[in-house]
């Protein structure tokens, strides 16, 4: 089987991922005087903008608005960071690519990855703020591992596909962080789903994130365990989401060289 | 030694040479279906074997293929048809330093490198102390690699990229990596991972060091292999096809189509044009030279010519004032195309008598077996006043290039005899 020696080799190749990532977690700050610190300062800020704005917005009163928003803003960027950072992903490791065997694959994985840990350690920054707003945790936070774990099966195969795709078409950047940022008004992250009425809530649960979204919310902000019977939908779409990038990405990455 | 280290069977690659590549989805869109693109055949069918341990040489000319198959064994790039084969693990010296981040220090450096080529991270700590020996950058290694020199550099990507214990290694073009001293030390390096049985691939243009170093070779032109055998064999076809094809075209472009061969007896107001811009050329044009042309023996205008054959070099000049007033001095040299002055001459420093010109004539320098070795040389031509008054000077006239059958080394042949213990051979 193709797909086993391709699981080999993507092993194989293990110290090159983690050394991707370290090296992107080490040098994406690097040169600013902040530093490191930025990893927690961009959510931060963006906190602070959101959570002055919008509570004027809605016309609910939600209580903890700022923690509301927030629990799910991290997990938000990642996604985003992953599908849309993906696009230039193979163009900007083009000396990489043109020059050099390795598995190509290992290039979404590992931007993947960096920037799941980039979302923890931005997470960390979660825990004391909630307890700062007065939000009692308790071990129900645990199940955030499970529901960030299927998220990134989405990331996964989002990352696959459009870096990908994105060396044969590179309009798909484009249209994508458009698309991206519509998903993002349609994922109940700055407003509760209670503002809409029964009717719209077939369409908000045909979006995987909806319902990952909710899970991190009752994890993290409620205490509570989330339902698992809703998490089946975005399981099963992450699990298709990364079949399809992954046979999108093996079978498109054998021109990359001679199309960038 | 017989065990196949690589196995390559009818592999043909083609690239579409797009006259505007599609870059966008509307691009693509609006010309799909249409020949915007032609195929380029890079490689058509080719097949050969190497054997475990054998060094093996890939020559050609430009444009032959060399690079598209080193690609291909390095699997950057797949074949259209056909397949390969290999066993074990490749490392290339093709594109050296690959990967390497500006702002991470030598040390960060050689663990991301290694780890590209799919080394652990307990395999990479072993082998850093013997890399970072290698290099020679002992006191810079945890410095960012953005301060290096270029040199630096290059030795540190050079020894990491030998330090992977590769069974098969792809070398493009010969190594010019750091100094003397340091290239040397890689040929060396070369040479020992050759005697411990590692498979190398070489492409190269420099006939002699493939041929010292490798033991088979092919031979690509267009794509196609239409040779292969001994290295020296192949060398040998090599030359001839080389010769055979060579006409000089490439060598002395320009000036050579700008210089229009004038019959002698054309009227002296309408002279010839101006030497192409870029040509090195003085005096005051009281006589003027023209329509350069390079003969052998018997007379072929050539550009190409074997070491040890006779060369004779023709041009017209013309006098634009009275022949009577002027005392010239005709001069020539030869140099490398890189400037290397190898020798140069005139009519006063070997004492001819005085010459008398015409209106317009010709002037032939017969040079009797030439002893250039191969190489690319340059020719210089000049009329001057014996009282130095520069009429016409012209450097870089024209190029040719001397090609030999012989190993011998340097500029020239210098004419010998061995003679050991009394006995000549």
């Amino acid at each position: 089987m193709n797909i086993i020696l391709d699981i080999k080799e993507i092993f194989k190749y293990r110290a090159m991922i983690k050394s991707i990532v370290n090296k992107d977690l080490r040098t994406r700050y690097r040169g600013s005087f902040l530093g490191f610190l930025w990893t927690f300062l961009n959510p931060l800020m963006q906190l602070v903008i959101y959570s002055l704005i919008f509570p004027y917005l809605l016309r609910f009163q939600i209580e903890n608005y700022a923690m509301f928003m927030f629990v799910c803003l991290v997990p938000w960027i990642y996604f985003n960071t992953a599908a849309v950072g993906s696009c230039s992903l193979i163009i900007n490791n083009s000396n990489l690519v043109t020059k050099i065997y390795f598995p190509r694959i290992i290039l979404p994985i590992s931007f993947t990855m960096s920037a799941f840990i980039n979302m923890l350690l931005s997470y960390l920054i979660v825990i004391p703020m909630l307890l700062l707003f007065g939000i009692s945790i308790t071990w129900n936070i645990l199940w955030l591992i499970p529901v960030f774990l299927i998220e990134t099966l989405i990331c996964l195969g989002f990352s696959m596909f459009f870096s990908a795709v994105n060396v044969y078409f590179r309009d798909v950047e484009h249209v994508l962080g458009i698309l991206i940022m519509g998903l993002y008004f349609f994922t109940p992250i700055l407003y509760s789903l209670d503002i809409f009425g029964q009717n719209m809530l077939p369409y908000f649960e045909m979006n995987p994130l909806t319902n990952i979204m909710l899970a991190i919310r009752d994890a993290a902000l409620y205490g509570k365990a989330p339902d698992i019977i809703s998490l089946r939908y975005p399981l099963i779409f992450g699990i298709a989401a990364l079949a399809v990038g992954y046979v999108t990405f093996q079978r498109l990455q054998r021109k990359f060289a001679e199309v960038i | 030694m017989s065990e196949i280290a690589i196995r390559v069977r009818n592999v043909s690659k083609s690239f579409r040479v797009y006259y505007d590549k599609p870059a966008t989805l509307k691009d693509y869109i609006i010309r799909f279906g249409r020949g915007d693109y032609k195929e380029f055949k890079a490689l058509s069918d080719v097949s050969f074997e190497i054997k475990k341990g054998e060094t093996l040489g890939i020559v050609g000319k430009n444009g032959s293929g060399k690079s598209t198959l080193l690609k291909i064994l390095n699997k950057t790039l797949y074949p259209d048809k056909g397949f390969i084969e290999i066993y074990g693990k490749v490392a290339s010296l093709i594109e050296l330093g690959a990967g390497f981040h500006p702002d991470m220090t030598g040390r960060e450096n050689i663990y991301n490198n290694a780890s590209i080529f799919g080394l652990t991270k307990q395999q990479i700590e072993r082998r850093i102390p013997s890399i970072v020996e290698f290099s020679e950058l002992h006191d810079f290694i945890d410095n960012p690699v953005r301060t290096y020199s270029s040199g630096m550099y290059a030795r540190l990507a050079f020894s990491v990229a030998i330090h992977v214990d590769a069974d098969v290694l792809l070398v493009d073009e010969i190594l010019s990596v750091g100094d003397m001293n340091f290239q040397a030390k890689c040929n060396n390096h070369i040479l020992e991972l050759q005697k411990a049985g590692v498979t190398i691939i070489i492409v190269t243009h420099d006939m002699g060091s493939m041929e010292r170093i490798c033991d088979r070779a092919i031979l690509l032109e267009h794509g196609r292999l239409v040779g292969q055998g001994g290295a020296r064999d192949v060398r040998l076809t090599y030359m001839e096809h080389m010769a055979s094809e060579f006409d000089g075209s490439d060598i002395c472009t320009a000036f050579e189509i700008e210089q229009p061969d004038v019959i002698p007896n054309e009227p002296l107001t309408d002279l010839p044009a101006e030497p192409a811009p870029g040509l090195k050329h003085w005096g005051n044009q009281y006589i003027v030279l023209r329509g350069v042309k390079m003969l052998d023996a018997k007379g072929n205008d050539k550009r190409v010519f074997i070491t040890g054959e006779d060369i004779i070099i023709k041009y017209n000049y013309f006098c634009t004032v009275d022949p009577e007033l002027l005392a010239p001095n005709f001069g020539f040299g030869i140099s490398k195309t890189d400037g290397t002055h190898i020798y140069g001459t005139n009519t006063m420093i070997e004492n001819l008598p005085p010459l008398k010109l015409k209106k317009t004539g010709t002037m032939e320098i017969r040079m009797k077996k030439v002893a250039l070795l191969p190489g690319d040389y340059s020719l210089q031509i000049a009329v001057v006043g014996m009282d130095n008054t520069q009429y016409d000077f012209i450097n870089d006239i024209a190029r040719f290039r001397m090609m030999s059958s012989s190993d011998d080394v340097g500029i020239t042949r210098v004419d010998h005899t061995f003679i050991l213990d009394g006995k000549r051979f």
